[in-house]
């Protein structure tokens, strides 16, 4: 599963440590977020989604078999 | 946040209450091994000092966080954060596989030398999987 996280932060002009801190996570599973180390649960990529104002299909591209 | 403190709280309570009836457990502890192997005993009141220690530092640790917002909203994070409880289920599954292997391993090895040690470690990798057939039936009904 990829992301645009790295990509709406950067637009914004969001630090790392403002995200995690806005998501109640640590700056380290916001660089494993954008380096594709680690998916979201739902919960999060749900606040993720609400943080930048978008829905987590925008936010989240699911590939392969992660769709029906 | 505030049930978070409420459970710090708590557990600092229940930390203190243990490192203060300390000296009696001690005691307790003293009359109770009475008559026992010094080598028994000696692990007794070792890990009854282990456990007073570890107590003190983490009851000492939770005042600390506890007296400063900051340091209690990162330790919330930390503790709350998703990462780090997939990478807690992980490292347990895994080093859980691994202890039994080698358990596995070290049993088949002391039957060699000391049949009664292959036994006991035989007797543990089997307490292991009937607690881990249990724990996973109670989590598939729950879940």
């Amino acid at each position: 599963m990829k992301n645009k996280i790295q990509e709406l932060r950067k637009s914004r002009r969001v630090t790392q440590q403002e995200l995690a801190d806005a998501l109640s996570v640590t700056r380290q599973t916001i660089i494993s977020l954008e380096n594709g180390k680690y998916n979201a649960s739902l919960t999060l990529a749900h606040k993720a989604a609400q943080f930048f104002g978008t829905t987590i299909e925008e936010l989240f591209i699911f590939e392969g078999d992660e769709n029906i | 946040m505030e049930e978070f403190r409420r459970k710090l709280k708590t557990k600092r309570m229940i930390l203190t209450m243990f490192c203060m009836s300390g000296l009696c457990i001690y005691f307790a502890l003293n009359w109770l091994t009475d008559g026992v192997p010094d080598f028994a005993r000696g692990l007794i009141m070792g890990i009854f000092v282990g456990m007073e220690v570890a107590a003190v530092y983490y009851a000492v640790r939770l005042t600390v966080l506890l007296s400063s917002e900051e340091k209690l909203k990162e330790e919330y994070i930390k503790e709350n954060d998703e990462r780090n409880a997939a990478i807690q289920k992980e490292t347990a599954r895994t080093a859980s596989v691994i202890s039994l292997m080698l358990a596995a391993l070290a049993s088949v090895a002391a039957g060699f030398f000391q049949p009664v040690v292959s036994m006991t470690l035989a007797a543990d990798i089997l307490a292991g999987a009937i607690i881990t057939v249990v724990v996973q039936a109670y989590y598939n009904k729950k879940m």
